[in-house]
């Protein structure tokens, strides 16, 4: 089912919409939020990924696939809602992150994307995109291995060597293959 | 200058992450995803919960069994004698002789500072007005705090901003709500409330009469005029009607400069769990015939239940705003025009709720025991196979799990699912837990009991069956028979 069919489903039939988006996208959701809350309980982690989804339940009418996804939209969702619960879990509620991206989503910050992607971009492919697996999406090594058909300690060492070269871009040093 | 690696990862948005979405996405356990499912589906359900208009009496005719076999003209007279039809409110059952009052609308809506509100649901009985103001626009912007689902904050808000006070008899009042419900939107990473309704309830001496609603801030008024109800209707005075099984499903539509008002009743003597306001979210009710869930074909998702053009096409809802759940049917409005007509409504075999309960004691084994245990329910057996035990955990819990398989019985009505419950558990969180079947047709109950439990209490209830006829309805003509 692809997503313009699945947001039929869901103006159709809300429940049963919000069953199959479950279906489909729990486990893509779960490794996000559990990326970014691993020294917390499978509670929170649980309770967090629930969040998510009443969250797109409230929003799933905002999508544009014109210009997005289902899956996209969740990821981003995931990945916000976990930091959101991350900042209330290790008490830094003095500044949310809805409000700080609301207050502050300036040029400044626009550019500071752009040249994070640029970093990643600068690996080529698929070490960019292992590298997001890795750190956005949440993706265990072994699982990364067996989408790019790589030993683990391969995927390991491209994700060692990434990040040290993006860091490097980061902080302004230039980035020599090898 | 210094980045921090994580936070800017936090940052990126959709469009960042297009070149970088995993083709394949990552499997994880059942157990897990179906508890976090059942999780947001029970937010889901309280949120709607809140959401809900006022229930109308719920719609129990007492129709004998024979009824259904012996022709229209009995089920017609059983109509005659007890069922109202209130436009706005939906379908009413009085067994005890009240007076119900139903609205002409004299000014049902308006839009003001790009707020749209509405009036829905007007009607009276005896002396209580009942009514429900909804609006819609961006009503609160919501700090994080706000924004928590159990904040009382947003509520008190909204209700300062936009207080409502009625007209009538040369007075006027605050009203103070009873349900309400807000829904809220993310708009450019800001927590809106877009959508916020209230439900109202007033004791008038007497009912018929002409009321105003004022809304602080807004300059517009609601108005309504209440006039007694005689009219006792037969279902094809509503709309089109079918009558199968002792159910009778009846629908009916109008055009409007929004699109197609549609709008279904189902009448039984049984619970079903597509129209019932607490089984609507318990018993997840499956297509006939499909045990799992993830066994459905999405083929038949749109053949459940659908409303097709004079052309053969679906027609769709403009959105969730625009679907007002009744206890016993639903009110949609479509995308469509007076040429869509006439409209065909399609309704697949419903889920009907037994009100049966049965108990059984079993003695708790150290690891595992065969149970050849049967217990009848109408429509079909439970035979409990097998208990399970592991051993406690260091907090003195242990963990078991019942195996049992369920046979349809014979006939229009075929059981497929019971809701069932330790009453030693520690947590009942099984309580609301739809089971589906394994591949080789056994269901697994799982329960968490101490580990000094020497014997439990099985509590089986609430069984669930198809009931196997579908029903098809065409609407020649918005209006027609209303």
């Amino acid at each position: 089912m692809d997503d313009r069919e699945l947001l039929q489903v869901l103006q159709k039939n809300p429940e049963n919409g919000m069953r199959l988006v479950m279906k489909e996208y729990t486990g893509l959701c779960y490794y996000i939020v559990k990326q970014k809350l691993a020294d917390f309980s499978a509670e929170e982690i649980e309770e967090c990924v629930s969040d998510v989804f009443l969250a797109f339940y409230h929003q799933y009418t905002a999508i544009d696939l014109e210009r997005g996804s289902i899956k996209g939209f969740l990821a981003v969702l995931s990945r916000r809602k976990a930091v959101d619960r991350w900042r209330k879990l290790a008490g830094k509620e003095t500044l949310p992150l809805q409000e700080e991206i609301t207050a502050a989503d300036t040029l400044e910050q626009q550019e500071d994307r752009q040249i994070l992607l640029d970093a990643v971009r600068a690996l080529g492919d698929p070490d960019g995109k292992i590298l997001l697996l890795k750190y956005y999406f949440g993706y265990p090594s072994k699982m990364i291995a067996e989408v790019y058909g790589l030993q683990e300690n391969t995927v390991n060492q491209k994700i060692r060597r990434s990040l040290a070269k993006v860091k490097a871009i980061l902080e302004g040093g230039v980035c020599h293959e090898g | 200058m210094k980045y921090d690696w994580e936070e800017m990862l936090d940052r990126l948005e959709e469009k960042d992450l297009i070149e970088f979405l995993p083709e394949t996405l990552p499997e994880m356990d059942e157990v897990t995803r179906k508890r976090i499912e059942k999780r947001t589906l029970q937010k889901i359900r309280e949120e709607r919960n809140r959401f809900s208009r006022k229930q109308i009496v719920a719609v129990l005719i007492c129709l004998v069994a024979v009824l259904g076999i012996a022709g229209r003209e009995p089920i017609q007279a059983a109509f005659e004698r007890l069922f109202y039809y209130l436009p706005g409110a939906g379908m009413y059952v009085d067994e005890e002789g009240n007076t119900l009052y139903e609205a002409e609308i004299i000014n049902g809506e308006f839009t003001e500072n790009d707020i749209h509100v509405r009036l829905k649901n007007v009607y009276a009985e005896n002396h209580t007005v009942n009514m429900e103001v909804e609006m819609t626009g961006d009503l609160l912007e919501l700090t994080q705090e706000a924004y928590e689902p159990d904040s009382k904050d947003k509520y008190e808000q909204l209700e300062e901003m936009y207080a409502v006070t009625i007209e009538y008899d040369g007075k006027q009042d605050k009203l103070t709500h009873g349900n309400k419900g807000a829904l809220v939107e993310d708009k450019d990473n800001t927590y809106v409330i877009t959508r916020y309704r209230r439900d109202y309830q007033r004791y008038v001496k007497n009912a018929e009469q002409t009321y105003v609603l004022h809304i602080a801030g807004f300059e517009n008024a609601l108005s309504f005029r209440l006039t007694a109800n005689t009219g006792k209707e037969q279902p094809e005075n509503i709309g089109a009607s079918q009558t199968k099984n002792g159910i009778t499903v009846t629908a009916g539509a109008e055009v409007t400069e929004e699109g197609i008002w549609f709008e279904y009743y189902v009448l039984s003597e049984e619970i079903l769990a597509e129209t019932d306001q607490t089984h609507r979210f318990i018993a997840i009710s499956l297509p006939y015939e499909y045990f799992q869930w993830n066994d459905v074909p999405e083929a038949e998702l749109y053949q459940w239940r659908y409303v097709m053009n004079r052309n053969g096409e679906m027609l769709y809802p403009k959105g969730l705003y625009f679907h007002d759940n009744l206890e016993n049917g639903k009110r949609i409005l479509y995308e469509g025009t007076a040429e869509d007509f006439p409209l065909t409504f399609y309704q697949a075999a419903f889920t009907g709720v037994g009100e049966e309960r049965g108990t059984i004691e079993i003695p708790v084994p150290e690891t595992s025991e065969e149970l050849a245990k049967t217990i009848d329910f109408p429509y079909g057996t439970v035979t409990l196979e097998q208990i399970q035990t592991k051993p406690g955990n260091e907090n003195g819990i242990k963990e078991l799990e019942i195996i049992y398989r369920i046979q349809p019985k014979e006939g229009k009505r075929k059981m497929y699912g019971v809701f069932m419950q330790v009453q030693e558990a520690v947590q009942k969180e099984a309580n609301e837990l739809t089971i589906f079947p394994e591949e080789d047709g056994t269901y697994h109950f799982p329960a968490k009991i101490s580990a000094e439990t020497k014997e439990i209490t099985l509590e089986l209830y609430d069984p669930y069956y198809w009931i196997v006829d579908d029903y098809t309805l065409v609407i020649e003509a918005p209006n027609e028979t209303k």
